[in-house]
């Protein structure tokens, strides 16, 4: 499903309440068939753990990991075992498997997508919240992104929420939703 | 929690982080310093208990008025302790028509118990040390009285009923340098033959004392065996008792040390604090984008913690290392103060520099670290959602228990301890509020500036709470730099100058009133100018008011010991040099009242005050006047001082002997000898050596604490890099704007450091005057020396600060004016 509508309208605000980033002032949103409203901080994350996956504009590397470390991280926190070698499975899968060893700043910014891309899948997460993943690229590098995306969410039967203001990525999805000022309504 | 791999990897990614370095490396300086004045002062500590004990010729002194009974030296020998006895007392020697007062002391098998003392065939030179105490038929003399007496080695001199041979000069008594005035010339003998001479009667003042040395653990448990056991009738002595001059140089130089290191300390604890501060707000990213993945606060901020507290310990272990070598560089420069090479550091000093490092990291850094769990999770897709800011009051608090902490802890001493801490609240709380009025005000006059100047006051104003505590940060950093550089200087030299280099080295005493004229004379032939001859009547105090006074009426020993002697008494007409009168006036000098002038602490110690009606018996007689005021008195010019001064009228009728002080080099002490020859009775105390020992202690001592503040130098350079470091996120996104935007280099290095310039400017002042504060506070309150205000601490303060921190700023912006805009723009 994809979210579109201007800069503004309140879709990242959205996309953060869904996962639980946030908390509604009124309302109540389920999540996995969990209801968030009776969920405290902690234990909202520990529903996104190994079950929810983020690809985010800015990318999100944490600086000072290499691409795999940066892979084996969701997989440690959700307390999967032989990590090492499932991240390196998911750096394969985006093609990157050669760049498992480098810093995330030595690497170009399609590049890094690719390393949160499968840092996203390395969990084979139920849901994947992605925030205008292309935002920050050029738009061949964002078409071999969202390719990949797409091609990642089949092989893994993930359901994607993808927030975007591209209508060519947008029109990929199942279900459109727009927003306007707040509002949300089914989009063409 | 179970560090993992990934707790591993976070570590490793700190240490490639500028703030955990910055962090560790204040906390490895302090470390460093606690380390290294700790092992130092702990060997000390034992070089001198060592020394001390020579200077007590035992490690612990039994001694009364009364002879001492058996239980005490068996007592001594139950716990394996050896012990021997002495007995002293003074008497007339005559030799054909010579008679000298002298102070005999017989001595028994094994003294001294500690130290050595020397010997020597002819009365000069060091001499020999004496493998044992003189044997019995033979007495030895005190230099001085081979001329008093025109004796020589292998002459007989009578003492009491019996004839001596003298065996030796004693040039050098282990146990006497601390009765340097008080005594006669020294005769002794072995105790043995004390029998025999007959001297000792009902009627002699006779001192009786059991010296007891051995293991350390036994003989702390005799002394207090014996401190029971004795009650009144028998003073127990230890060590620490011993030579309160040299004590009181030592007391002094390790607490100049202790402070010295603490500086270090409450330095490199700012550094940390902005160091953490500044590293949560990095982590925070890192944290949020954790919980996005599933982490509960709990991993995030026991991982965060757990990787503070592993930097810091190793970052500790490093400073320890540091001060164990350090402490041989302190040992270089003051071992020499100890005749043998000083003991081996204990463990402790390692076990407290180490926990003085937790305390520290904690105190400062936990708190700021703490933050990161208030971080909301929404902050990954929204950067505005901001920071949350630890609440000053919690940063605060910690801080300042740890600092409290640790401040008790080293000081040591109540006193002190809370000046020290009162300093740094003060301070810091001046710092903080003045830094935030100031960078309001800044907000406030920018509109009137020059271009680069309103962007820079505009920067300060628009990160209020960043320029707050960079304002805070440079002043503490700055007030470091200037008490190093200004204060520590005026403090030394103040200290040094107490011993001026015009102090005299010889007291001449015992001149007879007929003499004083011509004494004066054949000293001012010799060059020598006296400047006063004092008049010296002894008398013992008898009443204060009505009241009897008795020295069982006193607690203390000292008191008691104090009214159980005879007084030096003086008159004189006008206030002596390096005396301050506290209380009440000073008489007129035709004055022809019967007044008294006491010394403060004296007065203190016997609850005398001013309007007080004191006696004292002088020869029998006695006279009777009123407390008219209470002095300061400066022990250390070694000028002569007097406990109790007396108005001419009061004392003049009673028969004086006269002394003088003054200084004689060269030549000028040959012709002393020739005048002390001509007027038989004159006594000459040479002090020379005396006033070098107390001299080379400051000496060596200044350099000592001068390189212990090396240390805080190093952390007040750490919190200033820690400070400018601490806006190099917002910088670096604001620098890449402005380039963006078409502002030149030049330009934007202008707007850098007139930003720098004018918080180095704020926080010079604030350090200016913050110097100023705590110079006077620690010279006057704390070390009891006189403080004089230096107006340049507010001009190289206001100018230093602000040439120093623009030239910093502009240091670490270099780089990020460099970076290329682009690249920067994208990955804020």
């Amino acid at each position: 499903m994809a979210i579109v509508g201007p800069s503004g309208s309140g879709k990242s605000t959205l996309l953060g309440l869904l996962a639980g980033l946030d908390t509604p002032s009124a309302g109540d949103i389920r999540l996995l068939g969990r209801s968030l409203a009776g969920l405290d901080e902690d234990g909202r994350a520990r529903l996104r753990a190994g079950r929810v996956g983020f690809v985010f504009q800015s990318f999100q590397l944490v600086p000072g990991l290499t691409a795999l470390e940066n892979v084996m991280l969701p997989l440690e926190l959700a307390g999967r075992s032989d990590v090492r070698s499932q991240a390196t499975a998911a750096l394969e899968q985006v093609g990157l498997a050669d760049r498992a060893d480098h810093a995330s700043s030595q690497l170009s910014g399609g590049e890094q997508q690719r390393v949160a891309l499968a840092r996203a899948f390395a969990v084979d997460p139920a849901i994947l919240f992605a925030d205008e993943p292309t935002g920050n690229l050029d738009q061949r590098t964002g078409e071999q992104v969202i390719d990949i995306l797409f091609q990642l969410r089949a092989d893994h039967g993930t359901t994607l929420l993808l927030v975007t203001h591209d209508h060519s990525v947008a029109s990929r999805c199942d279900r459109r939703l727009a927003m306007v000022d707040g509002g949300i309504s089914e989009a063409a | 929690m179970r560090p993992d791999g990934r707790h591993w990897r976070a570590l490793r990614r700190d240490l490639q982080a500028r703030e955990p370095r910055l962090l560790a490396l204040a906390l490895a300086i302090a470390v460093a310093a606690v380390a290294a004045v700790g092992f130092f002062v702990d060997r000390v500590e034992q070089g001198l208990e060592q020394r001390a004990a020579a200077l007590l010729a035992a490690d612990v002194m039994v001694e009364s008025s009364r002879e001492i009974p058996d239980r005490f030296a068996e007592a001594a020998h139950d716990r394996g302790l050896s012990t021997t006895r002495t007995v002293s007392f003074p008497t007339v020697v005559v030799v054909d028509d010579r008679t000298e007062l002298v102070s005999v002391k017989a001595v028994g098998d094994g003294y001294p118990l500690r130290g050595t003392a020397r010997i020597a065939e002819h009365p000069v030179g060091a001499g020999e040390p004496a493998a044992r105490p003189p044997q019995t038929e033979t007495v030895w003399l005190d230099p001085r009285l081979f001329g008093q007496l025109d004796v020589a080695v292998g002459d007989t001199v009578p003492v009491g009923d019996r004839e001596f041979a003298v065996g030796a000069a004693l040039t050098y008594e282990p146990d006497r340098a601390g009765e340097l005035f008080q005594l006669a010339p020294r005769l002794m003998l072995h105790l043995d033959d004390l029998g025999t001479t007959g001297l000792i009667t009902e009627d002699s003042r006779v001192t009786y004392a059991l010296l007891v040395a051995g293991d350390a653990t036994e003989v702390a448990a005799y002394r207090d065996w014996a401190e029971a056991e004795g009650g009144r009738d028998f003073q127990v002595q230890g060590v620490a008792d011993a030579r309160p001059e040299m004590r009181t140089t030592l007391d002094r130089a390790t607490g100049f040390l202790g402070l010295a290191a603490m500086t270090a300390v409450l330095l490199s604890g700012a550094a940390i604090a902005i160091a953490v501060h500044a590293f949560s707000g990095r982590e925070a990213s890192v944290a949020v984008l954790m919980r996005c993945f599933g982490a509960t606060q709990r991993m995030v901020v026991t991982g965060l913690v757990l990787r503070l507290l592993v930097a810091g310990v190793l970052a500790s272990l490093v400073g320890l290392g540091v001060g164990w070598f350090a402490q041989h560089g302190l040992v270089w420069l003051i071992g020499e103060w100890f005749d043998q090479a000083l003991p081996a550091a204990s463990l402790r000093p390692a076990i407290v520099a180490l926990a003085a490092g937790m305390v520290t990291l904690l105190g400062f850094g936990l708190v700021p670290a703490l933050r990161i769990r208030r971080v909301p999770v929404i902050h990954v897709l929204r950067r505005d959602a901001g920071l949350p800011e630890p609440s000053a009051i919690a940063v605060g608090g910690a801080a300042l228990l740890a600092v409290g902490v640790l401040l008790y802890y080293q000081a040591g001493d109540f006193e002190l301890g809370t000046y020290m801490l009162g300093g740094a609240v003060a301070m810091l709380a001046v710092l903080g509020g003045v830094a935030w009025l100031l960078v309001r005000v800044a907000g406030r006059v920018r509109g009137r500036g020059l271009s680069p100047w309103r962007f820079g006051l505009a920067s300060i104003a628009r990160r209020p709470r960043t320029s707050t505590v960079q304002a805070a940060g440079f002043g503490l950093g700055l007030l470091a730099l200037l008490l190093l550089a200004v204060v520590r200087v005026d403090l030394l030299d103040t200290w040094e100058a107490q011993i001026p280099p015009d102090a005299p080295n010889q007291f001449m005493i015992n001149v007879q009133g007929d003499d004083v004229a011509a004494v004066r004379d054949a000293l001012g032939t010799a060059g020598i100018d006296v400047e006063r001859f004092y008049p010296l009547v002894r008398g013992r105090l008898v009443r204060i008011n009505d009241r009897e006074v008795r020295p069982d009426d006193y607690e203390s020993e000292r008191t008691r010991s104090l009214v159980d002697r005879e007084f030096n008494l003086s008159w004189l007409d006008s206030v002596p040099d390096g005396n301050e009168i506290l209380a009440g006036s000073w008489w007129p000098a035709d004055a022809d009242g019967s007044e008294w002038s006491i010394e403060a602490g004296i007065a203190e110690r016997l609850d005398i005050d001013v309007g007080d009606e004191l006696t004292f018996r002088i020869a029998g007689e006695e006279a009777t006047g009123t407390v008219t005021n209470l002095r300061a008195v400066n022990w250390e010019t070694f000028r002569p001082n007097f406990f109790v001064l007396a108005s001419p009228a009061l004392l003049e009728q009673h028969g004086a002997d006269w002394m003088t002080a003054y200084r004689a080099t060269g030549e000028q002490v040959q012709a002393v000898a020739g005048i002390a020859r001509e007027f038989p009775g004159v006594t000459v105390l040479d002090v020379e050596a005396l006033i070098e020992q107390v001299r080379s202690v400051i000496d060596q001592g200044t350099r000592a604490v001068e390189y212990v503040f090396l240390f805080s130098l190093v952390a007040g350079l750490v919190v200033l890099v820690a400070a400018v470091n601490a806006s190099r996120e917002e910088r670096r996104a604001e620098i890449g704007l402005l380039r963006a935007l078409g502002a030149s280099r030049g330009r934007i290095r202008r707007h850098v450091v007139a930003e720098f310039g004018s918080l180095g400017a704020i926080a010079g002042a604030l350090a200016g005057l913050g110097a100023s504060v705590i110079g006077w506070a620690i010279t006057q309150r704390a070390f009891d020396l006189p403080y004089a205000f230096n107006p340049w601490l507010l001009v190289i303060g206001v100018g230093g600060g602000a040439l120093g921190i623009a030239l910093a700023g502009l240091m670490t912006t270099r780089r990020l004016v460099d970076e290329s805009p682009m690249g920067v723009l994208r990955s804020t």
